[in-house]
């Protein structure tokens, strides 16, 4: 085999870039659903042909982005029968329900309802219309919702017991799958989407403006995309709060690097701009920061709704130490300790594979019930320094920041559109609000895309948090045939990408010259 | 012919059902029918027979007129199509090249593929997380 960290890395890349283009049509679908039915409810109730004009014109630009993104998230699974084989095992009991129904209700229901949503104008009655638009809405939403189930288990393995005779980790509490960290992150995702399709609508619309074309159309729209952004974005800060919390409680190492934390306090500040230190090690005197500007209280605010709450960093976590609520130093157990007890329970899947072998039910029992003891740390014996166990810190903390300021600046974009637009005489003589509306739609991209980097990036060296590390779960294959999908993979979502681009601003452009006021085409 | 058991009698109020709902009727419009209130003590047993036919020819006209108009939808849908014409060409282009280009050619499952059964891949998995362990590098 190659060189395992040649493999691993260039499977990770690949996996990596396969996520951030398919996660740059997921949300817009999620979001603009979303104003499309919101958009269609206005014009059932006010029977106004602007309205349906207004509709259909967002109708087609979601319909450009559903078919430009459809089945590009069926790449990952590829990847994980290929690249990812003894993960895709590993938790294959896991995974195989919820990716099953997120595949049955994509395929059935949004694929059902999109096509009355584009073929039933005028065949089918207007509340059956709307009906169809709205479970369009909400079968995207519900295939996010397994989707980040079955992402959130990695973060936070619940429900299951590990079967070395089966070598995967069987489901024995379905329900538990819905922790709070997947109800926080599929909200938190679903809302974001609601805040970037508000940003692309007002985007698009203040290009309407900077043309002084269909002037009206533009306001109405504004109005609706910013008031829905505003409500995603809100909500989107109030569920990542609720993440936040999750996190402390499950990934203290993820957090800690988000933060570029390495020597924790009671009453921790948050680091609102900052340059992390590159020769910074966890176990070395280094400052933290070459430079930054911190919110007092601030992360341990985030952390545990407790400005005085110790949040501890990654030293901190490597060695075990917590402080409790009542002030008192409490010891965890730290990373060589994790790492011994994993290397125990390596010994003793080691012993029940030399028991299966020689079919000696007795001993494999035995092996079976060491091995049950100490599985919980079962990843840490991977590891041969504590070193392996820590995610990389400045990617985690600047994608982190990339996300919150953004994040902020969005606040601000949507409240001065709103304000703006109910001012419309501003909209049409200020240019340099509409270009930077116009600027700032790839801007909630890149924010919404740094939200992934963190999660993902902050929960190495992990595919399943303490259980599997990614150097274990990637298949026995050659470099050379995943550097050879990767850069196949790279042009082909390039060509998509530039194809929806293009295609969006030439319908864009071609609408604009019509009437949108009562332009019923499509 | 004699309604002889209660089976026959819930498929019939099953039909007769389904007959108003597609028809948009409300239900009532079975309790208005004697026939269905007591068929069993009516000596126009051979008219249920009758009616529970018309009914089923309704239903069967309903749903072929459903089907009708599913067709209708789709068929009058794509042919309507401007822009939605180059996105089906781009749908189909990237589902032959995922399906059948990268799936077929780069993507193997492989564990489906070099092993006959689930204890066969457990074994191996077994043996690979064991592999990687760094002593055994």
């Amino acid at each position: 085999m190659d060189d395992l960290m040649t493999v691993v890395d260039w499977s990770r890349w690949q996996f990596a870039l396969t996520a951030i283009y398919h996660w740059l049509f997921v949300p817009l679908t999620l979001g603009l659903s979303l104003i499309v039915a919101v958009m269609e409810s206005l014009y059932l109730k006010t029977k106004s042909e602007k309205w349906l004009a207004a509709t259909k014109f967002w109708m087609t630009l979601f319909g450009i982005n559903f078919a430009i993104g459809v089945a590009t998230g069926i790449i990952l699974e590829f990847e994980f029968g290929t690249n990812w084989s003894n993960y895709s095992w590993f938790v294959g009991d896991i995974f195989g329900a919820p990716l099953a129904i997120e595949g049955l209700i994509a395929f059935f229901m949004e694929s059902t309802f999109v096509a009355v949503m584009f073929f039933g104008w005028g065949k089918v009655s207007p509340r059956f219309h709307l009906a169809s638009t709205w479970l369009t809405w909400l079968g995207a939403s519900i295939s996010a919702l397994w989707i980040l189930v079955a992402n959130a288990w990695m973060q936070y393995p619940v429900g299951m017991e590990f079967d070395p005779a089966q070598m995967r980790n069987v489901m024995d509490n379905f329900w538990v799958l819905f922790s709070g960290v997947a109800v926080n992150k599929f909200f938190h995702a679903v809302f974001s989407g609601w805040a970037l399709a508000g940003v692309f609508v007002v985007g698009v619309s203040a290009w309407f403006f900077y043309k002084k074309r269909n002037v009206p159309f533009a306001i109405r729209s504004t109005k609706v995309g910013g008031w829905i952004g505003l409500a995603g974005l809100l909500l989107t800060m109030y569920t990542g709060d609720g993440s936040a919390v999750e996190v402390t409680k499950h990934q203290p190492m993820k957090l800690a690097a988000m933060e570029g934390l390495y020597k924790g306090s009671s009453g921790q500040g948050l680091v609102g701009i900052g340059i992390v230190n590159p020769d910074k090690k966890w176990n070395n005197d280094e400052k933290e920061y070459l430079f930054d500007i911190e919110i007092p209280y601030g992360l341990s605010i985030l952390a545990k709704h407790d400005p005085k709450a110790f949040v501890p960093g990654i030293a901190d976590i490597i060695n075990g130490i917590e402080i409790n609520e009542n002030g008192d130093t409490v010891n965890t157990i730290g990373y060589e300790e994790r790492i011994r007890l994993g290397k125990l329970s390596h010994e003793a899947l080691r012993a029940y594979d030399i028991a299966h072998a020689s079919h000696d039910t007795v001993a494999m029992a035995d092996a079976a019930r060491e091995l049950k003891k100490y599985y919980p740390y079962f990843g840490y014996g991977y590891f041969d320094s504590v070193e392996e166990a820590i995610p990389p810190v400045g990617v985690t903390f600047y994608s982190f920041r990339v996300m919150v300021i953004l994040g902020s600046y969005f606040l601000l974009f949507f409240v001065v559109a709103l304000f703006a637009v109910y001012k419309k005489d501003w909209l049409l003589r200020h240019r340099w609000l509409q270009i930077i509306a116009i600027a700032s739609v790839p801007l909630m991209w890149i924010c919404s895309e740094a939200g992934w980097i963190v999660a993902e990036v902050g929960r190495q060296p992990w595919t399943v948090q303490d259980l599997l590390p990614t150097k274990a779960a990637i298949s026995e294959i050659s470099s050379a045939s995943v550097i050879t999908t990767f850069w196949l993979f790279a042009t082909v979502f390039t060509i998509l990408l530039i194809a929806e681009v293009s295609i969006m601003t030439r319908q864009i452009s071609k609408k604009s010259m019509n009437n949108l006021e009562t332009d019923n085409s499509h | 012919m004699y309604f002889s058991n209660h089976t026959l009698l819930y498929t019939y109020k099953g039909i007769a059902l389904w007959h108003c709902f597609c028809k948009r009727q409300p239900f009532s419009c079975l309790c208005r029918d004697s026939s269905l209130r007591s068929w069993h003590t009516s000596p126009l047993f051979h008219s249920n027979i009758h009616y529970m036919i018309q009914l089923t020819r309704g239903m069967a006209a309903s749903i072929s007129n459903t089907a009708r108009k599913v067709w209708s939808l789709y068929y009058d849908g794509f042919r309507e199509m401007t822009v939605g014409k180059t996105l089906w060409v781009i749908i189909l282009i990237k589902v032959f090249l995922f399906f059948v280009v990268i799936k077929l050619l780069f993507f193997p499952d492989i564990l489906k593929r070099d092993f006959d059964s689930d204890e066969e891949i457990a074994n191996h998995v077994r043996s690979e997380l064991l592999k990687t362990t760094p002593s055994d590098k």
